[in-house]
């Protein structure tokens, strides 16, 4: 079980780059329901350095952190972590830049579900609680 | 050995169970509904000989639970297993998640090209 996605933008691969991480918070889809503070909502920022933090903070002021960021390669890689709060272990995005043309393609992996799967079983009772809750923090199926 | 190397290779046990990707696509089907082991067959370009194999791998990592039926045996999705169909539901979204992050993302890419 792993997420693979490949997308061509049409920019030079630092600006590609860029863009994915600094802007995070330019595009992804907050509003959209995807964020873990449901209504909540607000801010989402990568932090450009091994060990910076990939983290929502609501509007309440509230910070979640979804992961820390394990390789910072500008501007061709960027792997960092995703987790639920109620896994033990997080899964990993692994987002590859390369240039393309004048163009850049994005592969982005997203992998490491088995282990969620089994440190949830681990704890059965959170699991099953736990798990529905972040189910339902996603809008509709 | 000590509870915790113990459950540990129950994990490790879990993760090979869960590496091959007949037996991945076995459980889930099991996942949907309870099945009979010839009825698992059915469709599948694998022998009989071959799914059991599969499942008393599955069986042994505490995945899927065997109950006699008749003269045919009955599997079921563990209790007690990682809860595959949810992990696979929320995997779903979350591909779907990205499906919509990236072309967000080179959307707003494409449109912003000054700092």
């Amino acid at each position: 079980m792993t997420i693979r996605k490949s997308i061509h933008v049409k920019r030079p691969i630092e600006a590609a780059f860029r863009v994915f991480t600094e802007d995070i918070g330019r595009w992804w889809p907050l509003k959209e329901g995807y964020s873990f503070g449901g209504a909540r909502a607000d801010q989402i920022y990568l932090e450009g350095k091994e060990g910076g933090r990939f983290f929502e903070r609501f509007t309440d002021g509230e910070e979640f952190v979804v992961g820390l960021v394990k390789t910072y390669s500008p501007p061709s890689r960027i792997v960092f972590e995703w987790k639920a709060p109620d896994w033990d272990a997080p899964t990993e995005v692994d987002v590859r830049f390369t240039a393309d043309g004048t163009g850049t393609l994005v592969d982005l992996e997203h992998r490491g579900w088995d282990r969620v799967g089994a440190a949830a079983a681990k704890s059965r009772d959170g699991y099953d609680g736990g798990w529905n809750q972040v189910l339902a923090r996603y809008a509709a199926a | 050995m000590t509870a915790s190397r113990r459950s540990s290779a129950a994990l490790d046990q879990t993760f090979a169970a869960l590496a091959d990707p007949t037996r991945r696509m076995l459980i889930e089907r099991i996942g949907r509904q309870p099945y009979r082991a010839g009825d698992l067959c059915r469709g599948l370009s694998i022998s009989r000989p071959a799914v059991s194999k599969h499942l008393r791998v599955l069986r042994h990592a505490g995945l899927v639970t065997a109950t006699p039926q008749g003269r045919e045996i009955l599997y079921r999705l563990s209790p007690a297993s990682p809860g595959l169909g949810q992990v696979r539901a929320y995997v779903e979204r979350v591909s779907r998640l990205w499906d919509d992050a990236l072309q967000a993302f080179k959307a707003f890419a494409e449109q912003e090209d000054t700092r």
